[in-house]
């Protein structure tokens, strides 16, 4: 099997399992459609070109899910968003909830504020808690992002204590 | 997205990279003709140092920018390396590269406006008005000039404040992660 061939193979197997999954990361890190659209092209893009030195050192998961934050963390870098309104756990734990009052009874309007929640969030933190609701266990996260599985579980503890939290003032258990 | 999708992306990145080159080499030549026009013009060694000065700062500036603004890392790398190594790496290659556009930037662009009011009030001198007659006809563009200045450079200083609070922010991490 030639280099090419092979990453062509890898990249179309990668896209069709993990398609969807791709877009719900984008989704995590960019708000605007336009741009999500772009940059979910990006992912797949340098998705592609990293399958050129893919030796299975790792996972095809921890791989895919590795570039795939990171093209989508430098595009918020880029977009220099960083210098703006992402908070850390603790500032978000202390920010007001702006949909509260609101009712949460539709599922779609719990997924938007769950969007909007993650879009708050650093790069790293987003990582986790896009990982996890995906499915993925401490130890799974843990390789994508190199925290340890007890700052992992740390962190999803208090992302999940937080949006108990929000969605529970707004009338809704989203757990 | 397909293959062929990507074939085609491939090609524009090539077409936008060469774009990015030409259109960063415009910049360095306008400051090159203007400082070149400036050494042939004036004979006086001292003002013809300061030229070729600034001549070699631009040219400097044009590879140090350069350099650091392409990717630094490769996609093949950023899957072999974790998440809070590729991120850590990104947030201090955008702060290397803000200093840098100070250094290799902002300041030949300085120098070059620099020299220009310079020549403007040694041209208003030498048409027999006086230093203070001509600093007050250039007040409007000084004022504005100034506050430009000014607020540039706050506004870089907060960029790289909040970049080295996000680096200190990823060391907590790690040494979270160690004990």
């Amino acid at each position: 099997m030639n280099g090419e061939a092979s990453q062509d193979d890898l990249y179309r197997g990668a896209a069709d399992k993990y398609g969807s999954a791709l877009e719900r990361l984008a989704r995590a890190y960019e708000a605007d459609p336009e741009k999500r659209r772009d940059l979910i092209q990006e992912i797949h893009f340098q998705l592609w070109r990293s399958f050129q030195r893919f030796d299975a050192r790792c996972s095809l998961r921890t791989w895919i899910y590795r570039v795939a934050h990171y093209v989508a963390a430098s595009h918020i870098l880029r977009e220099r968003r960083i210098f703006s309104n992402l908070v850390s756990l603790e500032e978000l734990e202390m920010l007001p909830d702006k949909d509260r009052g609101q009712s949460a009874s539709d599922r779609h309007m719990n997924l938007e504020r769950l969007s909007k929640l993650i879009q708050q969030l650093k790069p790293l933190d987003r990582q986790v808690i896009v990982s996890y609701l995906e499915g993925m266990d401490s130890a799974a996260i843990g390789e994508i992002t190199g925290l340890s599985s007890g700052n992992v579980a740390m962190r999803i503890h208090r992302i999940k204590n937080i949006l108990a939290g929000r969605f529970h003032e707004g009338g809704s258990d989203a757990e | 997205m397909t293959l062929e999708k990507i074939r085609q992306k491939v090609q524009e990145l090539h077409a936008k990279t060469r774009r990015q080159l030409l259109g960063n080499l415009v910049v360095p030549f306008i400051v090159v003709a203007f400082y070149g026009f400036g050494i042939k013009q004036f004979h006086h060694p001292a003002l013809r140092s300061v030229f070729a000065f600034a001549i070699a700062w631009s040219l400097a500036g044009l590879y140090f920018l350069n350099r650091g603004m392409w990717p630094a890392m490769l996609p093949g790398d950023a899957a072999l390396s974790t998440g809070l190594e590729s991120y850590r790496r990104e947030v201090e290659r955008r702060l290397s590269l803000s200093g840098r556009f100070m250094v290799w930037g902002f300041g030949p662009a300085v120098f070059a406006i620099a020299t220009l009011i310079m020549l403007i009030l040694s041209l208003g001198i030498g048409g027999g008005m006086s230093l203070k007659g001509a600093l007050l006809k250039m007040a409007p563009f000084l004022t504005l000039l100034a506050i430009w200045l000014v607020g540039f450079f706050v506004i870089r200083m907060r960029q790289q404040r909040e970049l080295n609070r996000e680096i200190d922010q990823l060391n907590e991490i790690e040494s979270e992660n160690k004990q």
